[in-house]
């Protein structure tokens, strides 16, 4: 990253040329961020504005690096049609200047709540769940002397593992109680 | 093929081997914002070329020959070209001019641009690594 900031260092050093540069740099990040979140999903500048409630050349006036009279309202709205947050807040140059050196086409793409790791529930987490709650009910059924699930048919397991935490039977976990 | 994930950018060289965009830069009343959103505009395209960030070299009437269109108290237009020896690869700044009226200053720029670049392709030599504006900066009014 160095590169930039060290080239940048003297420049930096009046107020009115730091303060174009990363203005500019506002500008062009946001169209070029607007852009490449309707690709990611797919969409046409015509299902984004129906999305917005915008006409598409409008969408179009936006994704271009050109464009500067951006108004929180209209990201606000951008935001909510691609499912997002919007975050508007102060920086130090500094960090604008990594941002500069970080940006790419990854680095601006932002999953849709669908898709956000934090609130999927991953299947595998489930697996996992079912499998620690496999294992602690064993270890209780060994210590009270009963058989211990490893020797035990699958759907037996689940039947039993399922009544060790109070889960209310189900006809498929069901077995012949011993 | 690009340098550091970097493409390379070169300027044109006139006839007495001067570098045609610092001339025109260094003889431009540019403000100092004018400056820092040139010089934001060719980092980024140094960086990612022209794939990522939208609109951000505009075709003209001349085929070959695009601008950056930067939006100040002057309207900047450097004119440059894709290549021309290694198209995706480089960008080879031809001809600074300025808009003036939605025309640009001087009005044959489109043709300048298009006659070095011509001239580029005959001889190879006639261009350097660009040179940042930067170093300028401080003599801005």
């Amino acid at each position: 990253m160095r590169n930039l900031l060290k080239k940048l260092k003297n420049a930096f050093n009046s107020k009115d040329y730091r303060h174009g540069y990363v203005d500019e740099f506002l500008n062009v990040s946001i169209a070029t961020q607007i852009k490449v979140l309707r690709e990611q999903r797919k969409w046409g500048q015509k299902e984004l504005a129906d999305e917005v409630g915008m006409k598409q050349p409008r969408i179009s006036v936006m994704e271009n690096v050109n464009y500067s009279s951006w108004s929180i309202n209209t990201l606000r709205k951008l935001a909510e049609a691609f499912d997002l947050t919007l975050r508007v807040s102060f920086e130090s140059f500094g960090n604008r200047i990594k941002e500069i050196e970080q940006i790419n086409r990854e680095a601006l793409e932002r999953p849709s709540f669908k898709d956000d790791p934090d609130f999927v529930e991953k299947e595998e987490e489930a697996v996992a769940v079912s499998f620690m709650v496999l294992i602690e009910a064993n270890k209780d059924l060994t210590r009270s002397n009963e058989m211990p699930m490893t020797n035990l048919a699958p759907k037996k397991k689940m039947s039993l593992a399922a009544r060790q935490i109070n889960l209310p039977r189900r006809q498929s976990y069901e077995a012949p109680i011993c | 093929m690009t340098i550091n994930g970097h493409y390379q950018l070169f300027d044109y060289l006139d006839s007495r081997d001067r570098n045609v965009m610092q001339e025109w830069a260094n003889g431009l009343p540019m403000s100092q914002k004018d400056r820092s959103r040139l010089d934001l505009r060719i980092d980024l395209l140094k960086k990612e070329g022209n794939n990522l960030f939208p609109k951000m070299l505009q075709s003209t009437r001349q085929r070959h020959i695009m601008e950056i269109a930067v939006n100040g108290r002057v309207a900047l237009r450097p004119l440059l070209c894709r290549g021309p020896f290694a198209i995706q690869d480089e960008y080879t700044f031809l001809f600074g001019t300025v808009e003036q009226n939605r025309k640009y200053v001087p009005r044959d720029a489109l043709n300048k641009a298009e006659a070095h670049r011509l001239y580029l392709i005959a001889h190879p030599r006639k261009r350097c690594k660009h040179e940042e504006f930067v170093k300028e900066a401080e003599e801005c009014i």
